[in-house]
């Protein structure tokens, strides 16, 4: 009768210490970060003629792109850009390009308020709390629950140089990734 | 028993363990990655070059105007834009001119017309207006103008008078 009680106990204690850990998981889980393109995903230099030099799209001008991050309000989130060198028409024909970026964090997507990027790596809070009245969480949590989120918003812009290249449509990829610092 | 129990332990130190590093590596691993496109459409220049010159005859005494239909005169100034392939261009060009007297005290008011192609046909080209948007370079990167016009020499001191003219071609 003893022997049956100690493996009874060893089928049943495993069972209830697994779904104890379940329940932990959901608790501690943090939003998860959602990256969405609120332009049109192109950084459109438009038509540009042979030889005209280095031409810009600058913070302010309307074809920036913008992106916004949107996740846990007081976590530190690090945005890493990977810009293509140079946007090309095929192998032996290409654009020189150098990036441009910056990111606000007030809460609003304000390219007045941005920070220009050193380099193509920054590391800032999603909200940062500049005293300027009540956080975009302060008017109640994040629907269903868990830890409020807030946006912060970021600006890809750039120049390229045109020299005596071919006529023809020049294209690159500018890849983004962001993750929680 | 009591050997059981130490047993039943360390299972629950194991399942902990491992569940609360699942855990730790979702929150630090928390990334996301996305693209956008850069894009640029780099054109030939426009080129402007002049087949020839407007040609006036000698002036007669009792002539009072002098007119150089663009659609059929031999004597209008011929000129050509190059450039990309059928690509839509606007064309623009001030109307009236000044022409100027050799001696600088007189002057003469030319006003303009113009015949565009994208064939090399004078006879078949349209007369243009001062700005003008539908005109298509054609498969070669041509357009062809024919520029003609008139001017008023009733009272026109006798020499050489002397003006420019300006068109203006840009892409779409």
């Amino acid at each position: 009768m003893k022997k049956l009680f100690t493996v009874i106990s060893l089928l049943l204690l495993p069972i209830w210490a697994l779904q104890a850990q379940t329940l932990a998981l959901n608790i501690e889980a943090p939003p998860e970060l959602t990256i969405t393109v609120i332009s049109d995903g192109v950084l459109d230099f438009g038509s540009l003629l042979q030889n005209q030099g280095t031409v810009q799209i600058q913070l302010q001008d309307p074809q920036t792109e913008t992106i916004s991050i949107e996740g846990e309000h007081n976590r530190d989130v690090r945005v890493t850009i990977y810009p293509p060198p140079a946007l090309q028409l095929d192998a032996d024909n290409k654009l020189p390009f150098t990036l441009g970026a910056a990111y606000a964090n007030d809460g609003e997507d304000n390219k007045n308020q941005a920070t220009v990027f050193s380099g193509n790596t920054a590391t800032f809070p999603i909200y940062q709390d500049d005293g300027g009245g009540p956080p975009p969480w302060a008017k109640g949590g994040k629907k269903g629950g868990g830890p409020p989120t807030s946006k912060a918003y970021l600006y890809i812009y750039g120049d390229i140089t045109v020299g005596n290249d071919r006529a023809g449509t020049y294209t690159g990829t500018i890849n983004i990734s962001v993750e929680y610092d | 028993m009591q050997k059981a129990t130490t047993i039943l332990l360390l299972i629950f130190t194991a399942v902990s363990f491992t569940t609360l590093t699942a855990a730790a590596q979702d929150q630090n691993g928390g990334s996301s990655r996305i693209s956008i496109s850069a894009s640029a459409q780099v054109v030939e220049s426009i080129e402007m070059v002049t087949l020839r010159d407007i040609s006036f005859s000698p002036v007669q005494p009792s002539q009072q105007t002098i007119t150089i239909d663009p659609l059929s005169d031999t004597n209008t100034g011929k000129m050509v834009a190059l450039g990309n392939a059928d690509s839509q261009i606007r064309v623009s060009f001030v109307r009236e001119r000044t022409l100027t007297h050799d001696s600088g005290t007189n002057s003469l008011t030319f006003t303009y017309e113009i015949a565009g192609n994208d064939e090399d046909d004078q006879s078949s080209a349209e007369i243009l207006q001062t700005d003008n948007r539908d005109l298509t370079l054609n498969g070669n990167g041509e357009y062809y103008f024919w520029i003609g016009g008139q001017v008023n020499v009733e009272n026109a001191k006798p020499g050489n008078y002397n003006g420019d003219f300006t068109i203006e071609v840009e892409y779409i």
